[in-house]
């Protein structure tokens, strides 16, 4: 048994098990001479560590070893696949030659089972769609930039891999990048850090097609910010395609600077809405062929009406029916199907979410979701968002922050208002007591 | 730690130190009575070996053995020479910087999730992390007091992604199954209980298998200080012994 090995098991006997798992299991130990190096995969988990069993460690080294370990470095490291600092970069210093679909494709961080194939078509999306394929068969050309906004699990991401994907088997030469907002702050703090800036920058600024998911995330960094107003210039200038999504309109995205948020509506801009139950059907549908299982109509229908919030919440039922079907070998049948999603659908009932709520009154007052998270504040918007404000208050457990920020991030003092002003109206004006009883009705059955 | 002990050790000449080292047992899956939550089980033994899904989302009440599982996942993965990482997010003092590089990892585990609902910044980690993780096609395992829908998260966003895989509720055990896990946590510590014993048991303690297994783990201790098999004597002394930090 090696030293580090002989340490672990004895530490295994000391520890709790929480311990043992969370500090000394991830980490890596190299006997370097007198110097036992312990790889930790981050600093916040070196320091912890070092903190709290440093002398611990040493005097067991000391003791495993009799006397010829006198020393620990704590290291950073052990994490191998180092991934590459700058995405659309080989981690090899010089790229091979003609490198194949797949390696562009990973070096430009898209998922190849995104594609328009795998895309569902229904009223919500197809305008999105439309735009999207038009993007990817002419680059740079059609609409620039692509702005994609809805809410969460309706399939923005699924249409920017898409069109990326189409860019990159279509021109050998395209350099495509897609990056989530969150990672291309990431990426730039770790060039600062680095003393690579001007690489991060080459790097962006020289791409054929840029895709930028949730730009809503770059709210508040404003040296992020800047990084990306230079890049979207150097990129817009150069014909170079560029595709952004967000929860929001672009004009709503709060903490956005004003420049940032005016080139964003420059070229198209599109909405993505919650499914109708069809195209919910025809999305279960696809899965569970992707899946290898087939669904039966009926059982397609259930699941779907249950489940309306996002796309991502039928796929985990899915998943789940498909993971029970091979669990007890049974076929999926309705029967099977209730019993299998009765917790998934137990939260559901319990449950109402601003979203479902938000989706619901949209419909009954012939609105789209967008428009009630907009900053528009005609009356004929005004009054169902206030409603679904109400509603949110009186179904959901969320706090009146929670609700404003669930409503394109509005204060609690305007849900608050709104609360109050549908309870007056509900007293005084009998449409307005109609329909919220009607939307009540429908969201609790 | 041990306020009682001097009042019901009968050996006291000699009395051993008896640490709650003996609750440190690792946690197992195969430990793990599965009784109603045997596909959960199975659905995390299959991302403990590196096949299985993504990403799964374990819910329950408090003793259904969220954690244990959690644990047990990450050293089988360990023993398969799989890098791993578990992450109870209720622990004092945890920062979100500890998620980085970790999507690099085979396997992350990580428990308590409602310990950082509602606060914007792990929230907003963990999203960026969840995303991450995916991409790089490694494997995520989330537990939490409730499902993702009545957690109090402040962002949809995260919200939503926990909605991605299958979520299982475990159901806690009933009487007839908490039994047999009684009778089969004594017997790897090589303790036969008798009925009675049992039946006390399942009288006076609370009957979650967290309780249970600590108390056999105590009760293990007790009987191997007195060298006698468990009575009920020797469980009452075991319920009565301050809890120790486990």
């Amino acid at each position: 048994m090696g030293l580090w090995d002989q340490c672990v098991k004895q530490l295994k006997g000391e520890l709790t098990s929480a311990e043992f798992n969370t500090w000394i299991l991830p980490l890596q130990a190299r006997v370097d001479g007198r110097l036992m190096r312990l790889l930790a995969p981050n600093r916040f988990v070196l320091d912890w560590t070092q903190k709290h069993y440093e002398r611990r460690l040493l005097d067991l080294c000391a003791e495993f070893s009799e006397g010829a370990i006198a020393q620990i470095v704590f290291e950073v490291g052990g994490l191998d696949k180092e991934a590459p600092i700058i995405p659309g970069y080989s981690r090899f210093e010089t790229p091979p030659p003609a490198p194949d679909l797949d390696e562009r494709r990973s070096s430009a961080n898209l998922n190849a089972d995104f594609t328009f194939d795998t895309f569902v078509e229904g009223k919500s999306n197809q305008i999105a769609r439309a735009a999207s394929m038009q993007i990817a068969q002419n680059p740079g050309t059609a609409y620039n930039p692509l702005f994609v906004y809805g809410g969460v699990g309706l399939g923005k991401t699924h249409l920017m891999h898409a069109l990326g994907n189409v860019i990159l088997a279509s021109n050998p030469n395209a350099r495509v990048v897609y990056l989530h907002s969150e990672r291309f702050v990431a990426e730039m703090i770790k060039a600062l850090q680095h003393n690579r800036i001007e690489e991060f920058k080459k790097t962006y600024r020289s791409v054929n097609a840029l895709l930028i998911d949730d730009v809503q995330f770059f709210a508040g960094k404003e040296r992020s910010q800047e990084e990306f107003f230079h890049t979207f210039n150097a990129l817009f200038e150069s014909r170079q395609q560029i595709v952004l999504s967000s929860d929001r309109f672009p004009k709503e995205v709060v903490g956005l600077e004003e420049r940032l948020k005016s080139r964003f509506g420059w070229g198209l801009t599109v909405s993505i809405d919650p499914p109708d139950l069809e195209t919910s059907v025809a999305i279960l549908h696809c899965k569970a062929s992707q899946l290898g299982v087939e669904l039966p109509e009926d059982v397609a229908f259930f699941v779907g009406k249950r489940i309306r919030s996002n796309i991502r919440e039928l796929e985990g039922a899915l998943r789940r029916l498909v993971a029970n079907s091979q669990f007890t070998g049974k076929p999926i049948t309705m029967e099977f199907a209730k019993h299998a999603l009765k917790d998934v659908l137990a939260a559901q009932d319990k449950q109402v979410s601003i979203e479902n709520i938000q989706k619901t009154v949209a419909e009954y007052f012939k609105l789209r979701t967008s428009d009630l998270l907009s900053a528009k504040r005609s009356r004929s918007l005004a009054r169902p968002r206030q409603i679904a404000m109400a509603l949110s208050k009186e179904l959901t457990k969320h706090s009146l922050p929670e609700i404003g920020n669930a409503f394109g991030g509005r204060d609690h003092t305007t849900v608050l208002h709104a609360t109050r002003k549908i309870k007056s109206l509900r007293e005084s004006d009998a449409a307005v007591e109609e329909d919220y009883k009607n939307l009540l009705r429908i969201l609790n059955s | 730690m041990h306020a009682q002990s001097a009042d019901i050790g009968v050996n006291t000449t000699n009395p051993q130190l008896h640490l709650p080292i003996e609750l440190r047992r690792e946690p197992t899956l195969a430990e793990y009575l599965p009784g109603p939550n045997a596909e959960a089980v199975e659905a995390i033994s299959a991302m403990a070996a590196g096949s299985g899904e993504p990403f799964l989302f374990l819910f329950g009440s408090p003793g259904t053995g969220k954690t244990h599982l959690l644990q047990a996942a990450c050293l089988d993965a360990a023993q398969r020479g799989l890098k791993t990482h578990f992450i109870p997010l209720g622990t004092e003092g945890l920062e979100p910087e500890i998620l980085e590089n970790l999507e690099r990892s085979d396997l992350v585990a990580i428990d308590d999730l409602e310990a950082i609902a509602g606060d914007a910044n792990w929230e907003r980690t963990l999203f960026a992390f969840f995303n991450q993780i995916r991409a790089h096609g490694n494997r995520l395992l989330i537990a939490a007091g409730s499902a993702p829908d009545s957690l109090p998260l402040t962002l949809a966003d995260l919200r939503s992604r926990l909605q991605w895989g299958p979520r299982y509720c475990l159901i806690p055990l009933n009487d007839a199954e908490c039994e047999r896990l009684l009778i089969q946590s004594a017997a790897h510590r090589g303790m036969r209980l008798s009925d009675d014993v049992i039946r006390h048991i399942m009288h006076y303690s609370a009957r979650d298998p967290s309780s249970l297994m600590t108390l056999i783990a105590r009760l293990d201790s007790i009987s191997l200080r007195e060298q006698r098999q468990p009575t009920i004597r020797l469980v009452r002394s075991a319920m009565l012994e301050e809890s120790p930090d486990r």
